[in-house]
């Protein structure tokens, strides 16, 4: 799994209440996770407000495991990265 | 049932209202005590010297006195004469006091002797010349020289209050006898009055809502003790020889902090009103009130003339039980019914808006005769509720504070009843925060120690999916608003929305 999944997986436990080995990049958020919709959402949120990078709505809503949405997360943070840049 | 088929006060008073042994205590305020005697001597006086000042019946009369028995007794002369009474809390500054009045056309003004200056300076600033006076300086007069007919109906206008109501708009609302009578019999019920009495410490202001409530648990027989002033510190010095306290929750929640280890064994009664009795804070109470073992809430609005439902608990053992599944009461004359947004009512066990009709609901608002709060003689509480097969009523909490997540409506008392039982959570509240995809999202904001993943396990191992907040934030306090200090959960939404709009702003930035 890509250099953030750790930091990103501790995140995901301490917001659902989980312990680490109860999940992984192939967790499903809805079946496995039993969150809805608004639930990923608010995963995202979560995440973006830790790792201080914006994740489009749009991208959330088509993410179905916890892999899925750490890689999104990893995108983001290079493009941010990149726009800092001068 | 006491005070049966009457509805007009001086009936009330003549016929029920006191015990038969008139040398009881009725009152105990500033460590004196006032039997039941002197109380009907007082009110019979008064009666007599505001006839001789030219009160008569219809008349409108604002006051604004401190709690002690003379705001019972100006109350109850009033009623009897079949005058309107407007109470104000002292609290209120007097130019806002004057608006008040003036909106509900007073005739006349009593003060208490501090404050009559500064109400006659208003008055005076407003070219107002409304007749005003305090108790001390009304006509003399003699009892038996005095000829003094009560004349008082059942629909005559009892008294006036302004009632933010659902909407937010000050309203007038006023209860006639008729309704106001139903109160004195609910709050009969609700306090569980004794053969042998009890001294109750009452933590209420003594205005529109507190007044009706008051005199109900004055009709109830008990002695009612009344604190100075509102410190927690005066009230707890009081409840060290009472048996019973009564409050309003948020109030409830600071005597409890302010007994800070002390404990409290003569008390073994609690009652409170105007909002959610949480579960918790009864079990938090059982610290500085080791020997509760009755407890109750009483349900209304102004609108109801405040109380027409009530919870119960007869022992510590029932103090687990669903605080907010409310019986109605019986025997005064109301008839409830949840209804759907196209006012439909709904069957048992379905969510809806609470409507309710009867001797308690007044006919509408003075200022707002076209209100669509009332309708075929059905008011609109503005309350969630579900109608149980039982005939008991479960209360959900405010329509406008009600969370609408994803197409379900959520109760926020559903939430924090669960969160609240939780190690280290000392308070929580929840509400619903906008958003543009799922109309809005469950906030959680909690007082204490616990840690957020905790609550999360907790909520997401027994509660349904749809209940688990989407977020949680840790705050030193939760907001209240003025008066009764009942939850500001719109000052919550603020702070949530801040948060959200902040990320929303990054997202420009980053283009």
């Amino acid at each position: 799994m890509n250099a953030k999944w750790d930091e990103f997986q501790q995140l995901v436990c301490d917001h659902l209440g989980m312990e680490q080995d109860e999940v992984g990049p192939q967790t499903n958020l809805y079946t496995d996770l039993g969150i809805d919709s608004l639930g990923v959402v608010s995963l995202g949120l979560v995440t973006q407000k830790h790792f201080q990078v914006q994740l489009p709505l749009a991208s959330l809503t088509g993410i179905s495991t916890l892999g899925g949405l750490c890689e999104l997360l990893v995108e983001h943070l290079v493009d941010h990265q990149l726009q800092k840049q001068p | 049932m006491k005070f049966k088929d009457l509805y007009d006060f001086n009936s009330i008073y003549q016929d029920s209202l006191f015990p038969d042994d008139l040398s009881r205590a009725a009152f105990i305020y500033q460590g004196n005590t006032v039997t039941y005697a002197e109380c009907k001597q007082r009110v019979d006086l008064l009666c007599v010297q505001l006839a001789a000042w030219g009160i008569k019946p219809g008349d409108r009369l604002g006051y604004s006195l401190p709690s002690s028995p003379e705001a019972f007794f100006l109350y109850m002369a009033l009623q009897r004469l079949g005058a309107c009474a407007i109470p104000l809390h002292e609290q209120i500054p007097p130019p806002a006091k004057l608006g008040i009045w003036q909106a509900c056309k007073a005739d006349f003004v009593i003060a208490g002797d501090h404050l009559l200056p500064a109400i006659k300076q208003a008055l005076l600033n407003g070219g107002i010349n409304t007749p005003v006076a305090s108790l001390s300086s009304l006509p003399s007069a003699d009892i038996e020289d005095s000829a003094v007919t009560f004349t008082a109906q059942p629909d005559a206008i009892a008294l006036m209050a302004m009632s933010s109501g659902t909407t937010g708009r000050p309203k007038i609302v006023a209860p006639t006898q008729r309704n106001a009578a139903t109160v004195l019999k609910a709050a009969h019920h609700l306090m569980q009055p004794s053969a042998e009495g009890y001294q109750l410490v009452i933590g209420f202001p003594l205005s529109t809502s507190g007044i009706l409530t008051c005199m109900g648990m004055f009709a109830a027989g008990v002695t009612l003790v009344i604190p100075e002033d509102m410190s927690p510190n005066s009230f707890l010095t009081l409840a060290e020889s009472a048996q019973a306290i009564a409050a309003p929750p948020a109030y409830l929640e600071g005597l409890t902090a302010a007994a800070n280890g002390r404990t409290y064994a003569s008390v073994e009664r609690v009652y409170t009103g105007m909002d959610f009795f949480r579960n918790a804070l009864l079990e938090k109470m059982r610290a500085p009130f080791p020997n509760l073992n009755r407890a109750g809430n009483g349900y209304g609005l102004v609108e109801t003339s405040t109380v027409l439902m009530t919870w119960h608990a007869h022992s510590a053992d029932e103090f687990s039980l669903p605080t907010n599944r409310m019986q109605p009461v019986a025997g005064i004359g109301n008839e409830f019914a949840v209804k759907d947004s196209e006012g439909k009512e709904v069957a048992p066990g379905q969510q809806g808006e609470l409507h309710v009709r009867g001797n308690s609901v007044v006919s509408g608002y003075l200022n707002q005769p076209d209100s669509q709060a009332f309708n075929d003689g059905w008011f609109a509480t503005g309350d969630i509720a579900i109608a149980h097969e039982d005939g008991s009523i479960s209360l959900l909490g405010r329509s406008k504070d009600i969370i609408k997540r994803g197409g379900r409506s959520i109760s926020p008392i559903e939430v924090t009843d669960f969160v609240n039982q939780l190690a280290n959570v000392e308070a929580s509240a929840a509400v619903g925060v906008p958003h543009e995809l799922y109309g809005e999202m469950l906030w959680l904001f909690i007082v204490g120690d616990a840690k957020h993943r905790d609550i999360m396990r907790a909520c997401r191992q027994h509660l349904a999916p749809y209940l688990v907040p989407d977020q949680i934030r840790s705050i030193a306090e939760l907001p209240k608003n003025p008066g009764v200090g009942k939850l500001d959960y719109n000052a919550l939404k603020i702070l949530a929305l801040a948060e959200l709009t902040e990320g929303a702003d990054n997202e420009c930035e980053m283009g």
